[in-house]
């Protein structure tokens, strides 16, 4: 299959770019150019379906490529030392797949009542999102993941803003104060960087850093700033509230991007490597773990209580959030490829529930909470066939992709920190305990009276479920394969950071320095 | 004997029902299939139990045919498909094990499991979702069968969440009454608190040994600590009482009645609620290794077996009185799996399997016939509830015979099952208690050496019997003497089931005359002694032998134990019949309220509403309340959110007093500034 690729000419050079270029060109395309607005929903399909496409060679591509990774580097603005560099990694390729599938699905999915409103602007905001979250995993250079981490906020923002429920303008405003704070701290740091260094392409900074590295103090300024913007990004507790309120106000599809973890992604791949001593601090461990677990627990006792369905899946999310963290500050080859399984895996399940109950508020219309619903699994059973599926894969059942990432995470962190593992796995109890109980009052009991019967998944929505469907049941029970291509990558970056962090128990605290 | 099926063939055991619950499933989905309005043609019902009992009986004949060669072979059969997952150190494949121990579990489960799909193909025939109860069925029977097979904890995990995910879907059948809904998901989550012992125990045993193969544990369980290996044992047993029903996670049982009765039959009886034996008699070794977690599994037996067993006396809806029996009796075989009777616990748990499916079925029979019954003559009554019954001797003699047979094995009468299964328990327990040098009377728990637990769990074990023996009665005797308490034209509509219903009844009833003689003591050779012993050695005897190193009984001894057994069961029966009064009972609704202790068995000693108002309401008061309005909504959303919007209108409030326009003001700023810098300079060139 990789010489088949080759063959055809499938080169990084212009590979990767295409996957940010492609919907870039046809957001301008859709938005400015005059033509028919009809036009504009099959356009952006067809270019998200394409990037899904090109960005699924890298399955073969990435692996063949090695240690280098699947790289395009073209020279940029010389005078900061940047270069557009993109790269695809065992590291970010589950996360690329992630991404080039689910915008489209999630488009795909959506009913006329989300895109009835300017909707050459609502598909140009669409594609803008794709590049700016797939930019952000395809980053090799700093300045570049800052400005796909930038490019990522304004398009959700509107779509919150604009394409939401009455109360989404101030969900967006919300969204986009917490994570303009964090960015801009990120952007501090950065700018430390590239002076200490002299350049932002990242294998050249972390050269430097390693040759010559950052004082401890420096390191643990810099880690916080970027787990500033990374933690608020991902709505790690206490930093949690503005999520609730995006998801639930927003479209399906942007709820659905907002399941996609960029944050911890930047944690793993950017934060940790350049600033390992830091990382590596037993205190800022401790911290994170305690931070993971509080989110689990947090996560699913509050949505225990949420008076929707989708409040329901965001508190959930905050949850699996939780176990990602748990994974990354455990810090065992076994938790790190577990917590890169949840971020996979979070963002199917999420994603599909998110697709799923944008399908059902095309049904229902606004008035979706619980108290409104009831025994909907007599009325739409294919549709309530999925809506199981994508909760038990939720709460983790054995066979399906959530199991495995969590198990990996809970099973690495034991190890090193057995009694806030006990702790954390409480919350597949609650977790449980939260999603059954939301199914029962959506799904089970007598069924609402309604004026007109409701309609079943129809064929475009049965098409986007199956698809989650099989990648729920293939990374649930065979994602070796997935494992194999995160292994090499993430086993290196888990020694270059533990080999170049000083041994953190030899350096004071901040607090006690100079 | 030549092997007839490659190791590879292990997987079309659950590979056979999964076809099933993939077609019946389909055909659940297909819209002209599940008009309600449309009853289900006789084509459809033939073409949907076909499917379902079809590849139970493949199941079964595959089944069979496995076994034999695992009698052939005592080392057993492995067959691997492929990676699962590998990360670190950690490597988990998808690999299936028949050994002895296995063996016996697939009989059962595909042997109870074709006799209950047939039952089942009649007891549901006018149900609008026979598709989809099929479905199911056929699912649960799938991961029922990766959980006995599963050689890796992980594996044996994926059939342990997914008959809980099948128990969920079959209690909750009847999604359209929230009761129904309730309890399924009750019976999820109470299962969930389980399943976290179990992963502790799983991570416990990675972070030790570095493996969850479960047969590299049994081979390498000694390099465990004594503390670790307790540990283990511990949460893996929260796993079992979770799935088996035990104290305090017992409470989902009784609520799992909701679902159609023979699933109560099949899951709830006969295999799923059995799987924490299993797992107990499966990492005998680990447990034989810590002697403290056996004890503890023993006593948590012993005190459920009386606890659940007394509420059965109080119980009037049929089911509940089967269902508490059923807990009762999962605790019997905990007692002898935490004693370390491990070939008594299965041999218990395969009669039991017989005769406890055999009374849920007859059970199902008298529902099936009260309620068309009641239909039939327009009475609205309740079909389940023992006081709306009486006489259905006369009317259904079949079952009324069957019943008996089974109440008296589980009574423990000889010479049927429950009477061999239940003294070899009993055995059991004294030669234990006896045995100065066995590890699990040396051991101490709460300061009370072994032995004085083994004479408590033999105590409890004949009182139990007793009760055991006193409830089945009362059930038999109000269900079937006496005269009918619902009238006489529904007494005259009650009727037997069809033949695909008796079929099933009749088999179990032979299996419960005959089940005694897989294992006869060696004190009454009336056959082959022992059989099951030999057949589970190869799996339990070096465990056995080192927890209870030196038990041995004296034949005179035996003879006692036997004699009191047979006494106990025969008072209990002579008591039920001497004490109760069915002429006396009258209808559920003209029923006044029980009082007193009555009271308190009948509402289980009000167990749910203890948990309701001491773990579940705060939960979830405390996450609305404090968690939620509170921390989320208020403080957090008031201090980062609103907070930080006024803390900015106080910063733009400061600035536009200062950017006043008034020059005097920018003048005096300009100064102070000036100085300020100017200050700063000096002191820091100071």
């Amino acid at each position: 299959m990789t010489d088949l690729l080759l063959s055809l000419g499938m080169r990084a050079e212009w590979l990767l770019p295409a996957l940010l270029v492609l919907p870039v060109i046809a957001a301008i395309i859709v938005w400015v150019l005059p033509g028919d607005a009809r036009l504009a929903r099959p356009l952006s399909l067809v270019v998200l379906f394409t990037v899904a496409l090109l960005a699924t060679t890298c399955w073969w591509l990435v692996p063949a490529a090695g240690s280098a990774g699947f790289t395009a580097d073209h020279p940029w603005i010389e005078e900061f030392g940047t270069r557009l560099r993109l790269t695809a990694t065992g590291v970010s390729l589950p996360m690329i797949l992630l991404t080039a599938w689910l915008m489209p699905l999630a488009l795909l999915a959506c009913g006329p009542a989300d895109d009835a409103v300017r909707p050459r602007a609502f598909h140009a905001q669409v594609l803008l999102l794709s590049a700016g979250i797939l930019g952000i995993f395809l980053a090799g250079d700093l300045l570049v993941f800052y400005l796909a981490w930038e490019l990522m906020l304004v398009p959700l923002y509107f779509l919150i803003g604009a394409w939401g429920s009455a109360r989404g303008p101030r969900a967006a405003t919300t969204f986009f104060i917490y994570t303009l704070v964090g960015s801009l701290l990120m952007l501090v740091a950065i700018l430390h960087v590239v002076r200490m260094t002299g350049t932002t392409v990242l294998p050249q900074v972390m050269e430097a850093l390693a040759t010559r590295p950052m004082s401890l103090t420096a390191q643990l300024w810099c880690f916080g700033a970027f787990a500033a913007a990374f933690l608020v990004k991902s709505a790690l507790v206490p930093f949690h509230t503005w999520l609730p309120d995006a998801q639930g106000e927003s479209p399906a599809v942007a709820a659905t991007a907002l399941g996609i973890k960029v944050g911890t992604y930047g944690m793993l791949a950017i934060a940790m490597p350049l600033f390992p001593a830091a990382a590596m601090h037993p205190v800022v461990r401790l911290v994170l773990m305690a931070l993971g677990v509080a989110a689990i627990l947090h996560g699913s006792l509050v949505a225990l209580v949420q008076p929707d369905f989708r409040r329901v899946m965001s508190y959930a999310s905050v949850a699996h959030l939780g176990f990602v963290v748990v994974g990354l500050a455990a810090f065992t080859p076994e938790s790190v490829q577990g917590a890169l399984m949840v971020m996979l895996n979070a963002g199917i399940t999420t994603g599909g529930m998110f697709v799923v109950l944008g399908i059902l508020r095309d049904r229902l219309g606004a008035n979706d909470g619980f108290a409104a619903l009831g025994g909907l699994a007599r009325t739409l059973p294919a549709l309530s066939s999925v809506v199981v599926l994508l909760v038990l894969a939720n709460v983790g059942l054995p066979g399906t992709n959530g199991f495995v990432g969590e198990f990996l995470v809970l099973l690495g962190a034991y190890g090193p920190y057995p009694y806030l593992v006990l702790l954390a796995t409480i919350g597949v109890i609650l977790a449980a305990a939260a999603l059954l109980w939301a199914v029962q009052r959506t799904l089970f009991g007598p069924a609402v009276e309604r004026a007109a019967p409701l309609r079943d998944l129809g064929t475009r929505e049965a098409v986007v479920m199956g698809a989650f469907v099989v990648a729920i049941l293939a990374l649930g029970l065979a994602p070796a394969p997935m494992l194999d291509r995160t292994r090499p990558q993430t086993l290196r970056l888990i020694e270059t950071v533990r080999a170049t962090s000083v041994d953190p128990m030899s350096l004071p605290l901040p607090l006690g320095s100079r | 004997m030549p092997p007839v099926l490659p190791a590879p063939a292990l997987w079309l055991l659950p590979a056979l029902p999964l076809l099933g619950f993939l077609l019946n499933g389909a055909l659940s989905l297909v819209p002209a299939w599940r008009d309600p309005s449309a009853p289900v043609t006789p084509a459809r019902r033939t073409t949907v139990a076909a499917i379902g009992v079809g590849v139970m009986v493949a199941a079964f004949v595959v089944g069979v045919l496995l076994v034999l060669q695992v009698a052939a072979d005592p080392a057993g059969l492995r067959a691997t498909l492929g990676t699962w997952m590998a990360a670190g150190d950690l490597r988990v494949d998808w690999t299936l094990a028949l050994d002895r121990l296995s063996a016996v579990m697939v009989l059962v489960i595909t042997g109870i499991g074709t006799l209950i799909h047939l039952y089942s193909a009649g007891y549901m025939a006018s149900d609008a979702g026979y598709a989809r109860y099929f479905a199911y069925l056929n699912l649960f029977v799938a991961f029922m069968l990766v959980l006995v097979l599963g050689a890796s904890l992980p594996v044996l995990f994926v059939g342990w969440e997914g008959v809980g995910l099948a128990s969920y879907l079959l209690i909750g059948f009847w999604f359209s009454e929230t009761a129904n809904a309730v309890a399924g998901k009750k019976a999820f989550v109470t299962n969930r608190i389980g399943d976290f012992g179990l992963l502790i125990g799983m991570f416990l045993l990675f972070a030790n040994l570095g493996t969850l193969d479960i047969a590299e544990i049994v081979a390498r369980h000694g390099e465990l600590p004594v503390a670790v290996a307790t540990a283990a044992c511990l949460f893996l047993f929260l796993g079992c009482a979770g799935k088996s029903a035990q104290l305090p996670l017992y409470v989902w049982l009784p609520d799992a009645m909701a679902g159609p009765t023979p699933v109560s039959a099949l899951i709830h009886a006969a295999t799923m609620v059995t799987a924490g034996i299993y797992l107990v008699v499966r990492m005998g070794a680990l447990f034989a290794a810590a002697p403290v977690a056996s004890l503890v599994v023993m006593v948590v037996g012993a005190v459920t077996a009386i606890w659940a067993g007394l509420v059965g006396l109080k119980q009037w809806d049929i089911k509940k009185v089967l269902a508490y029996s059923t807990v009762s009796q999962l605790g019997y075989m905990f007692m002898a799996a935490g004693a370390g009777a491990y070939t008594a616990a299965m041999f218990h748990l395969v009669t039991h399997a017989f005769f406890k499916a055999l009374l849920f079925l007859g059970a199902g029979a008298v529902i099936h016939a009260m309620h068309d019954a009641l239909h039939h003559a327009h009475v609205d009554a309740d079909a389940q509830d023992l006081r709306n019954m009486g006489g259905l001797a006369r009317r259904l003699p079949v079952t009324n015979a069957l019943m008996w047979i089974a109440t008296l094995a589980i009574a423990g009468v000889p010479p049927l099952a429950g009477f061999f299964s239940k003294d070899a328990i009993l055995g059991s327990l004294a030669a234990r208690a006896g045995a100065a040098d066995a590890p699990i009377a040396q051991a101490s728990l709460l300061g009370v050496p072994g032995s004085v637990w083994l004479w408590f769990a033999y105590g409890i074990g004949v009182v139990t019997a007793f009760v055991t023996a006193v409830y089945m009665t009362r059930l038999m005797r109000y269900a079937f003497t006496g005269t009918f308490r619902s009238g006489d034209a529904a007494e005259a509509a009650l009727h037997e089931s069809p033949w695909s219903m008796r079929l099933p009844l009749l088999v179990l009833g032979a299996l419960t005359l005959v089940g005694g003689w897989l294992e006869l003591p060696a004190v009454l050779p009336i056959g082959p002694v022992e059989q099951l012993g030999h057949w589970l050695a190869p799996v339990v005897e070096a465990p056995m032998a080192t927890l209870a190193r030196g038990a041995h009984l004296e034949h005179a001894t035996e003879y006692v134990l036997i004699g009191v057994a047979v006494a106990v069961a025969l008072a209990g029966i002579a008591t039920a019949f001497v004490l109760l009064k069915p002429a006396a009972l009258v209808t559920k609704v003209e029923s006044a309220p029980e009082q007193g202790i009555g009271r308190v068995l009948a509402n289980d000693y009000f167990i749910d509403a203890a948990i309701a108002r001491g773990v579940t309401g705060p939960i979830v008061a405390t996450s609305r309340k404090v968690l939620w309005r509170g921390l989320d909504e208020g403080l957090l959303r008031g201090a980062l959110t609103s907070g930080s919007a006024h803390a900015l209108r106080i910063v733009s409030w400061v600035g536009g007093q200062l950017q006043a326009g008034v020059a005097g003001g920018y003048a005096w700023a300009i100064a102070g500034g000036a100085l300020a810098l100017v200050a700063f300079l000096m002191f820091r060139g100071a």
